[in-house]
């Protein structure tokens, strides 16, 4: 064999890779993936600007803000070490105001950073990592992620800088609105103040930056931390926050909520004065004649909807909890039949649709989760159309002094916004928003549960109790109390599909056998009696009776002796 | 007299046999607990991993080493490769044998071994997979069984019956390639059944095709390794034509596995290819798959191609060491490494020593019976009353020539 | 040349096996399952894992006792899958994001509409009722545990400790206490307080999952768990939180056990029929080329033979005349001498 023993190498080496393989490498089962950090901090910042101009050759650094404000506090320094000051302002950028090609950019970080991570560790000071560690910076499986909880501005919020002396106004307007409102004017293609159209951030300052818009980030960051600094460096004793984990940290929103409720506590009546942005008390929800779709029709209006604004001002933390997009009417974009700015939702839908969180019936449909109401609302089915009676609840008829004839509008009435007012306060005067119920001693006071005795005794139910309990629940809510008003109403939680009545159908009057063919979809008595019960429970996190603790409800039937 | 007699204990006493008399006494030992404590008292198998090496190892091993019968068969009577017939009844009596132990192995898996003939007289299953399995194999036991009697019967002296068996030789053949062609494949299908179950990398649809190509690789390798294996310790009882021929049949064979390793190599590689799992191989169940496919597929390949040039006869041997590895490599594979890959190693499955013990019991009542037979009957020789005629002579010899040698007799 | 055509022929049986695979018998049938087949319907959201059905099971089908009371529910603390003596089993879930506690799952034989089992089972143990459970025979079962294999769910179990008669236990769906009229619905069901299990034909139990879905559109996941998989079910589940987070496998596909092994198994009758003929033919392509080769090398012998003759033939000819033409050389010389000798004696 003469060329043999060169052949033998190749095959000798494979054999030895194959041997070694045995031994190294075991073949496990599905592995998790990996990528599950372990906590998350709010100051941490992807550094991935290089991503805009193409594919990235390292992973983006994960940049702890916060950890470097601290540092540099330490060494009394400020921002400006980072942030370069531009027409007054500080930019956010690091360390640049207009550089734009990548190796710029990369020369800027990597000199700036390592740069003074080196003169500190020269220093003998505590610091980041050195030249050549490539990857602790460039991290690719970072143990932290990001964790940052979003900041609304709420009302008693926004309270607080109005009412501050902080903050005082631009021009010798009383008011300090236009230290942070704006609008864009697109003739001087300039930011000016327009008295009258204040409005939330994000109508225009969406999520990313759209051309010359900032986004909602940039643009936040720039008005609200730049100012709170600022009154920082001027040491006033009382500002916001200016490091990422005061406003966006846990612990950072414990402390803002915590100032928030003392600022409450100090108000008269402890209650937040309303924004002052010229709203009406009350409206008159109802097809506009003045807007184009509706033109067509003669102004023979349904029942509209008297809607109490100044109520629900009150209910809610600010105005774009409904106003989404803008203050104007919802009929601006909802239009009759729809309208793309509108994203095609008509008019109706804007009002009713269930799932959506700014629809009327959308809103009070989130409301229903609440602890208190979840007993009886998380089982009741959300497809199901409301009947007749609680429609009117909201579309209650105009009141005669405008109509005529069949119900049309007096031909002299001219729906003004303010005349609109007008009607809706009267259209809502004298309701009763308090919840109702039956006399105390029409309540049987324990529902004796006898149907079915077999393993245990029969169930004796705290009936009174519970549905006292309920109307507790419902005691300083004038939504529960305004559609609960009825008598009977809150009864038929339980007692349902059924007309309300003092004398309410027992369950097993429509529950019997169980898997009835007939009724597919409906329990049999026993699963009726524990659905209704240990579904309620759940809903409103009832941790005794346990589902599982029989005998809490229903004592074990003692044997009876042979 | 005397000399004889210490010549007689001296052979009896070899290490093989003292190591094999222990093996089936612990072999014995294990049965009786087997079936006085059932399968719990002796194996690890569970609710998650019902079939544990008694199935990956006697029986999806054993049928594919086992292979070498058919294809040896094969080559010789129906594609006519004439310098193969000393080959034949050696493969035979292998593949009978392995067979047979199968069966045994089945014996001790089973739960219910009596009933292992209710398949075909009392309820047939046939829609399974495991049915058509079952039915192969006793067929094809069968057939080996008759295929392996001329040897027994010209040994005992049969004449008659040995021609009688002789003249059925082709059609044998045929049945044997088409039974083994079917349980081959069926023994792959069985775990078609289970895609949930199986590794995707060694699940596909054309498992059936993996392994019936691979068992014509096991078969030609075992070919080669048993006549190494025999060469060494039964030498003494092999006659001038085997001896003959026996370099012809390792290099003839060798470059047939080569062939069909190349072609099963190309066959997993499509089977990756159809259903798009190449992200598989950068894990570690892939690197698994690679060292089973390039160390035990493609590296014997390349060596047999190889040592088939150089005329390497001691390189073809490790390679068929080599080759029969690698199918045992891939039946335990598919069968219990990437079964049930997704249960956690808790809930995975490794045999008891027990179980480990009945397989090497069995495979060493195997060695010890093949060489009961061997040694006694006529395979690695022909018997002398049977060496110069055929049965019938062939039509077109009768007017040979004188000087034309009759070894190429058909028959045994 | 031979070994050629051996491979050659190795490689188009090969190629023919390939394109053939996928050889059902039969065109495009779908069994759809029996009209008035019973399934269960498990309502995750409902249950509230008190282990009674668990109870009720082994009451009905009399299992032994259990090592701990079914209202030890500590039990749910680890993750259990049936065994030889039980039937079903409950598992809890905890710390699902997105649910408000702990959720509960039962695991039983899910009753498949085109069992696994009952395909895999090389002796027919295995038998789908009209009734919709799938139950199993033990008067003819091997105890082979293809079954266990075949299973997609883990659900079949076996007696390993027993020595005689290992049974393979699961699940019945109490198919032959309700056909037989003992019971109404499954011990299971019957058991369940607040029927998360309903009990009813599955063509309206899959109505009645849609429409819970449809009432509640938050609280369930929008999939009815066994309406397709493995080619359907009887049991179906709906959930509040995704399958896989209370241990069900979402990656089974809706291909029935039977359709993946009905393309090899239909390939069987084809090669049985097939490879005898190409067998027979290969072999009696190469008696044939044998015969003329033999022929041949029959012919050539015979042309160098007579060939040969010829040679000897002239050979002799050539010797005869070359003798005949010496004795005439002889002659003609002895004639000459004697004619000489004369003329000098006459002179």
């Amino acid at each position: 064999m003469k060329r043999g023993r060169p052949l033998f190498r190749w095959p000798g080496i494979l054999l030895l890779c194959a041997a070694i393989s045995i031994i190294c490498i075991e073949a496990y089962g599905k592995k998790e993936p990996l990528n599950t950090p372990e906590s998350g901090r709010p100051d941490l910042v992807t550094i991935d600007t290089l991503a805009a101009f193409g594919k990235l050759e390292l992973p983006p650094v994960t940049f702890f803000h916060d950890k470097h404000t601290e540092a540099l506090l330490k060494e009394k320094k400020d921002c400006k070490t980072c942030h370069l000051v531009e027409d007054d302002k500080l930019s956010l950028t690091f360390k640049r105001s207009k550089a734009t090609r990548p190796a710029e950019i990369k020369q800027i970080y990597h000199s700036n950073c390592i740069g003074c991570h080196m003169d500190m560790a020269a220093a003998g000071k505590k610091s980041g990592p050195p030249d050549g560690m490539c990857r602790s910076c460039h991290n690719a499986e970072p143990k932290i992620a990001a964790a940052r909880l979003d900041v609304e501005v709420n009302k008693i919020l926004h309270f607080r800088h109005v009412g501050s002396k902080s903050v005082p106004s631009k021009t010798t307007d009383k008011d300090n609105c236009n230290r942070c409102h704006h609008v864009y004017d697109k003739e001087a293609k300039k930011i000016v103040y327009v008295k009258g159209k204040e409005a939330t951030c994000g109508y225009c300052h969406l999520e990313k930056q759209k051309d010359d818009v900032k986004s909602l980030r940039q643009a936040s960051h720039l008005e609200c931390v730049l100012c709170h600094l600022d009154l920082a460096n001027k040491e006033v004793k009382e500002t916001g926050p200016y490091v990422c984990a005061g406003c966006h940290g846990k612990d950072g929103q414990v402390l803002v909520a915590k100032k928030n409720q003392e600022a409450v506590a100090k108000l008269p009546d402890k209650e937040i004065p309303r924004l002052k942005a010229g709203q009406p008390d009350f409206a008159l929800i109802t097809l506009d004649p003045k807007l184009e779709s509706a033109k067509a029709l003669k102004p023979v209006l349904m029942n509209p909807v008297a809607f109490d604004h100044k109520a629900h001002e009150r209910s809610n933390d600010s105005c774009h909890v409904c106003h989404h997009k803008t203050v104007d009417s919802c009929q601006t974009c909802h239009t009759l039949l729809g309208k793309k700015e509108g994203g095609s939702v008509r008019f109706e839908e804007a009002m009713h649709l269930r799932a959506s969180k700014q629809s009327c019936l959308g809103c009070h449909g989130e409301k229903q989760a609440a602890l208190s109401c979840a007993g009886c609302h998380s089982h009741m089915d959300k497809i199901r159309r409301p009947d007749d009676a609680t429609c009117r609840q909201c579309h209650m008829p105009l009141p005669k002094t405008v109509l005529q004839g069949r119900g049309e509008l007096r031909d002299d009435v001219v729906l003004t916004p303010k005349q609109k007012s007008g009607i809706a306060e009267v259209m809502l005067k004298g309701r009763n928003m308090k919840p109702g119920v039956y006399a105390v001693e029409d309540i049987p006071e324990k529902a004796v549960i006898r149907e079915l005795v077999d393993q245990y005794e029969p169930a004796e139910m705290p009936h009174r109790k519970i549905v006292l309990t309920l109307m507790k629940g419902m005691k300083d809510n004038s939504l529960a109390g305004y559609f609960h008003s009825e008598q009977g109403t809150i009864c038929q939680g339980c007692h349902h599909n059924s007309p309300a009545a003092k004398k309410p159908p027992r369950c097993g009057n429509c529950h019997g056998k169980p898997f009835d063919p007939r009724q597919p979809n409906r329990p049999g008595l026993q699963a009726a009696f524990h659905g209704e019960c240990m579904g309620c429970h759940k809903a409103i996190k009832l941790a005794k009776p346990a589902a599982t603790a029989c005998t809490e409800c229903h004592k074990e039937k003692k044997k009876e002796p042979a | 007299m005397s000399t004889e007699n210490t010549a007689v204990k001296r052979t009896l006493l070899t290490p093989f046999n003292i190591a094999a008399a222990i093996i089936v006494l612990i072999g014995v030992a294990i049965t009786f607990l087997r079936f006085t404590k059932g399968l719990a008292g002796v194996t690890n198998l569970s609710d998650n991993n019902p079939w544990g090496i008694w199935i990956g190892f006697d029986l999806l091993c054993g049928v594919a080493l086992a292979a070498g019968g058919y294809t040896t068969s094969a080559a010789c009577y129906v594609f006519g490769l004439r310098r193969y017939h000393s080959a034949v009844r050696p493969a035979i009596l292998t593949a009978f044998l392995g067979y047979s132990l199968v069966v045994l192995a089945l014996h001790y898996d089973v739960g219910r071994p009596w009933r292992l003939p209710y398949p075909f007289f009392v309820q047939a299953g046939t829609t399974s997979v495991l049915f058509e399995v079952g039915l192969c194999v006793f067929l094809y036991l069968i057939t080996l069984f008759i295929e392996w009697t001329p040897a027994c019967l010209e040994w005992l002296g049969y004449k008659k019956a040995r021609n009688l068996i002789v003249n059925m030789t082709l059609a044998l053949t045929i049945f044997g390639v088409v039974l083994s062609t079917m349980h081959q494949s069926s023994l792959g299908a069985l775990f078609l059944i289970a895609p949930s179950k199986l590794h995707p990398l060694w699940y596909s649809t054309y498992l059936p095709l993996f392994f019936f190509v691979s068992s014509i690789a096991a078969g030609l390798s075992m070919v080669i390794f048993e006549g190494t294996l025999s060469h060494r310790y039964m030498h003494h009882k092999m006659d001038e034509t085997y001896l003959a021929e026996h370099d012809h049949v390792t290099f003839g064979f060798a470059k047939g596995a080569a062939l069909v390793l190349a072609c099963y190599f190309c066959l997993k590689v499509v089977g990756i290819t159809m259903d798009n799992n190449w992200d598989y191989l950068a894990t570690g169940f892939g690197a698994w798959f690679l060292l089973e496919l390039l160390g035990f597929v493609a590296l014997p390949c390349l060596l047999y191609a190889m040592a088939v040039r150089e005329r390497n006869l001691r390189l073809i041997r490790w390679s068929a060491v080599l080759t029969v590895l690698g199918i045992v490599l891939n039946r335990f594979n598919v069968s219990l490494v990437a079964f049930n890959w997704q249960l956690p190693s808790a809930d995975r499955y490794f045999p008891s020593w027990m179980e480990i013990a009945i397989s090497i019991f069995i495979v060493t009542v195997g060695l010890l019976i093949f060489r009961f037979i061997a040694s006694h009957m006529p395979i690695f020789y022909e018997h002398p009353a049977h060496k110069e005629h055929g049965l019938e002579p062939r039509p077109d010899e009768e007017h040979e020539p004188e000087f034309e040698p009759a070894r190429h007799g058909f028959g045994h | 040349m031979r070994r050629r055509t051996f491979l050659g022929l190795l490689g188009a049986a090969g190629a023919g096996i390939v394109f053939g695979k996928s050889a059902h018998a039969g065109g495009n049938k779908q069994f759809e399952g029996y009209p008035e087949s019973f399934g269960v319907l498990f309502d995750a959201t409902r249950c509230i894992g008190c282990r009674k059905c668990e109870a009720g099971c082994n009451k009905v089908n009399e299992l032994p006792a259990p090592d701990r009371p079914f209202d030890d529910l500590k039990v749910l603390d680890v993750k259990r899958r049936t065994h030889a003596k039980t039937y079903t089993v409950v598992n809890r879930y905890d710390n699902i994001p997105g649910a408000a506690g702990p959720v509960y799952r039962k695991f039983q034989c899910n009753h498949c509409l085109e069992p696994a089992c009952a395909s895999a089972c090389f002796v027919r143990a295995f038998t789908k009722t009209k009734q919709g459970g799938v139950i199993w025979d033990s008067s003819v079962c091997v105890g082979c545990r293809y079954c266990m294999i075949a299973c997609p769910f883990d659900v079949p179990t076996f007696e390993y400790s027993e020595v005689l008669t290992p049974r393979i236990r699961k699940c019945t769906l109490c198919s032959p206490l309700i056909t037989s009229g003992k019971l109404a619905v499954p011990g299971c069901v019957g058991a369940c307080p607040n029927e998360s299990l309903v009990y009813g034909k599955r063509a309206e139990l899959i109505k009645i999952a849609r429409e819970r879905i449809r009432m509640f559109p938050g609280r369930y996941v929008d999939h009815i768990y066994g309406e397709r998989e493995m080619g359907g079910t009887n049991w179906l589940y709906l959930s509040g939180v995704p399958f896989k987070a209370i241990g069900m496998r979402e990656d089974l596909g809706i291909t029935s056990a039977p359709e993946l092994t009905s393309g090899a198994l239909a390939t069987v009758p084809v090669i049985a029929v097939t490879w005898p003929v190409l067998l027979t033919g290969i072999y009696a392509v190469s008696k044939r080329r044998e015969k003329i080769a033999r022929e041949e090398r029959l012919q050539a012998v015979a042309k160098v033979e007579e060939e040969a003759k010829a040679k000897l033939a002239q050979a002799k000819a050539q010797a005869e005349a070359d003798k005949k033409a010496a004795v005439e050389r002889e002659v003609k010389k002895a004639l000459e001498q004697a004619a000489k000798a004369k003329t000098t004696e006459g002179a």
